[in-house]
């Protein structure tokens, strides 16, 4: 008799069964998505060089608000982590999760980049 | 949901706008990205059937705008919050002040239609106790009535019996009701004398007024009302 599926492995099947619902959904807006994210990066820098919290804490909200719905799990966290930071006014780790928020952005770019070439060569 | 109704979005992050956009395709959608902005297109649009509502705007919290739309005469207009916000104390601020759901961001755009589709669901069969004769709107679950004129829509404020009678005259537009007939749906078959009918019928059109329906007596019988229509030339 085969055992049933464990009830972790039946959570993390409708997990990945939603993220692909979610990545299927929303893929054409996802480019544009991480193309605001670098601009957030950008302001990210120069407020956290003028202590500008409230500015941090306002674009955190938003990426908190924002990361999960275009399938980046990450970017919730990230977000919610510098809202937080910049509430309690740390600088130290606001630029923490700045630097967080550079290498996840290269490596989705990067992922973003390859799938779009690979959906070209299946096209040609 | 009837026809194509508008819903009204307010909402200040792009991201955010889009996902919904997404989301609800194929559905009328309106955005405004702060309260004073949505006070505009909530005057404006007059086929709203829906408010989707952040709670952080730029000049305010959405908590005013919802107690605003509650307090608004008219068939209710559903609102719900789409908020980041994870603190109870704000969740349980806004059904207290009359929202009809509360999605916390982020949300999947699957669960966000369903949601809004649901209670698009429940409002076209809530509409269905809605009754319309001309400038005249009775909601009859509320036992309130309303009169559209040039200045918007304002409450009349009618007793249970006359809201009852006008509910029996105007569910069929120009048939006659006899007085035993009113007496036995507006009264429950309690005694009273026609007198009581004429009395009450007096009342309401002198509250209803000239210009919104006209209920005609017929001499004997009882009485039929009707739209009052706009004379020509």
């Amino acid at each position: 008799m085969v055992d049933p599926p464990s009830e972790d492995l039946l959570a993390q099947q409708t997990k990945d069964d939603l993220r692909r619902r979610i990545e299927a959904e929303m893929a054409d807006l996802v480019p544009g998505y991480l193309e605001n994210r670098s601009k957030d990066l950008q302001s990210l820098r120069v407020w956290a060089a003028k202590g500008d919290f409230e500015s941090i804490r306002g674009v955190g909200h938003n990426m908190k608000g924002s990361g999960r719905g275009y399938g980046f799990e990450e970017v919730t966290e990230i977000g919610g982590a510098l809202e937080g930071s910049a509430i309690a006014e740390s600088g130290s780790e606001v630029a923490q999760h700045i630097d967080q928020l550079a290498a996840f952005l290269s490596r989705a770019q990067a992922d973003c980049r390859t799938a779009h070439r690979q959906g070209e060569d299946r096209e040609s | 949901m009837s026809g194509m109704e508008s819903i009204l979005v307010v909402e200040d992050c792009p991201d955010a706008q889009a996902q919904v956009e997404r989301a609800l395709t194929g559905l009328k959608v309106h955005f405004a990205g702060s309260l004073a902005e949505a006070r505009k297109k909530l005057e404006a649009l007059q086929d709203l059937c829906l408010v989707l509502l952040d709670l952080g705007l730029p000049d305010g919290n959405g908590f005013s705008l919802c107690s605003e739309i509650a307090a608004t005469g008219g068939p209710r207009v559903p609102v719900i919050f789409l908020t980041g916000s994870d603190d109870t104390r704000d969740l349980v601020t806004a059904f207290s002040l009359g929202a009809d759901d509360y999605i916390q961001k982020p949300f999947v755009s699957l669960e966000l239609r369903a949601r809004v589709m649901g209670r698009l669901r429940r409002r076209t069969e809530e509409h269905d106790r809605i009754l319309e004769i001309g400038p005249l709107t009775i909601d009859l679950d509320q036992m309130r009535t309303y009169l559209r004129g040039e200045d918007g829509r304002s409450e009349i404020v009618l007793t249970p019996i006359e809201h009852r009678l006008v509910h029996a005259l105007v569910e069929n537009p120009g048939r006659l009701m006899t007085r035993q007939s009113l007496i036995s749906r507006v009264w429950a078959d309690a005694i009273v004398g026609p007198r009581t009918v004429d009395t009450h019928v007096s009342n309401l059109r002198a509250k209803l007024g000239a210009d919104c329906i006209e209920i005609e007596a017929v001499r004997g019988v009882g009485y039929r009302a009707f739209e009052r229509r706009q004379e020509l030339g």
